[in-house]
């Protein structure tokens, strides 16, 4: 699959990639790629997970689900993550300074490179997640 | 391994000028460019990855894992795990 090694390509701007996993199945395919913030040997500050699941079409293939997450160090001191699975766009946000933390909120469908990506990386160089602005899920 | 002194997870855009020896407004051209990865912290404040300055500057030092490929015969979707473990859970109560 040719996703894994662009993104790869692109990711490894971001942190040390540390996992490329790709597993398939006769019908389905996931795709998870984990880097960590900001690698090279200095102490760890966050790590980015990506996984997307992908269903065999007879165009090749498509993609059913994803997560795109980002954890702060040390765990528990914040956490994002856009999720799209059971037919849910939606948010995990953890923000401790919030006292709703870690519930679900409304999401939408976003792109991993163009969306996702630069949001998590926002969240890694200002040290800290906020979740104001997000509306929980009903 | 590139020497960089203070080593650090994100740079400023004069960081990286003064490393490179190259105007700020140069290195503002490779983030704009695309050249060099930077994230926008606010409309004048840029702040740029270890691993992207790495990349730019020793790019033979970036480190890449193997890709591990592996068949199953079952992947479920993240949903269809917890669809089963709420199945199972119904079924012993």
């Amino acid at each position: 699959m040719q996703r894994a090694a662009t993104l790869v390509e692109i990711l490894e701007a971001d942190g040390e990639v540390m996992l490329v996993d790709d597993i398939v199945s006769r019908s389905r395919r996931k795709l998870r790629i984990e880097a960590a913030s900001p690698g090279y040997d200095l102490p760890l500050e966050a790590t980015f997970e990506y996984e997307e699941w992908y269903v065999r079409l007879r165009r090749g293939w498509s993609l059913t689900d994803y997560q795109y997450e980002v954890r702060l160090h040390p765990a528990g001191s914040g956490r994002k993550a856009f999720h799209w699975h059971d037919d849910s766009h939606h948010v995990h946000c953890l923000d401790q300074r919030s006292p709703r933390s870690d519930d679900h909120y409304r999401g939408y469908e976003v792109d991993l490179l163009g969306d996702a990506r630069p949001d998590l990386l926002r969240i890694v160089a200002a040290g800290a997640v906020d979740c104001s602005g997000l509306h929980p899920l009903a | 391994m590139l020497e960089l002194r203070d080593r650090k997870a994100f740079y400023t855009p004069g960081e990286i000028a003064a490393l490179t020896r190259v105007d700020p407004k140069t290195v503002m051209s490779w983030i704009h460019g695309g050249k060099l990865n930077a994230v926008q912290l606010s409309a004048r404040i840029y702040r740029v990855p270890l691993a992207a300055v790495i990349k730019l500057l020793a790019p033979d030092q970036i480190r890449r894992p193997a890709l591990r490929r592996r068949t199953v015969r079952q992947l479920e979707r993240p949903g269809e795990a917890r669809a089963r473990e709420r199945r199972r859970v119904a079924a012993r109560v």
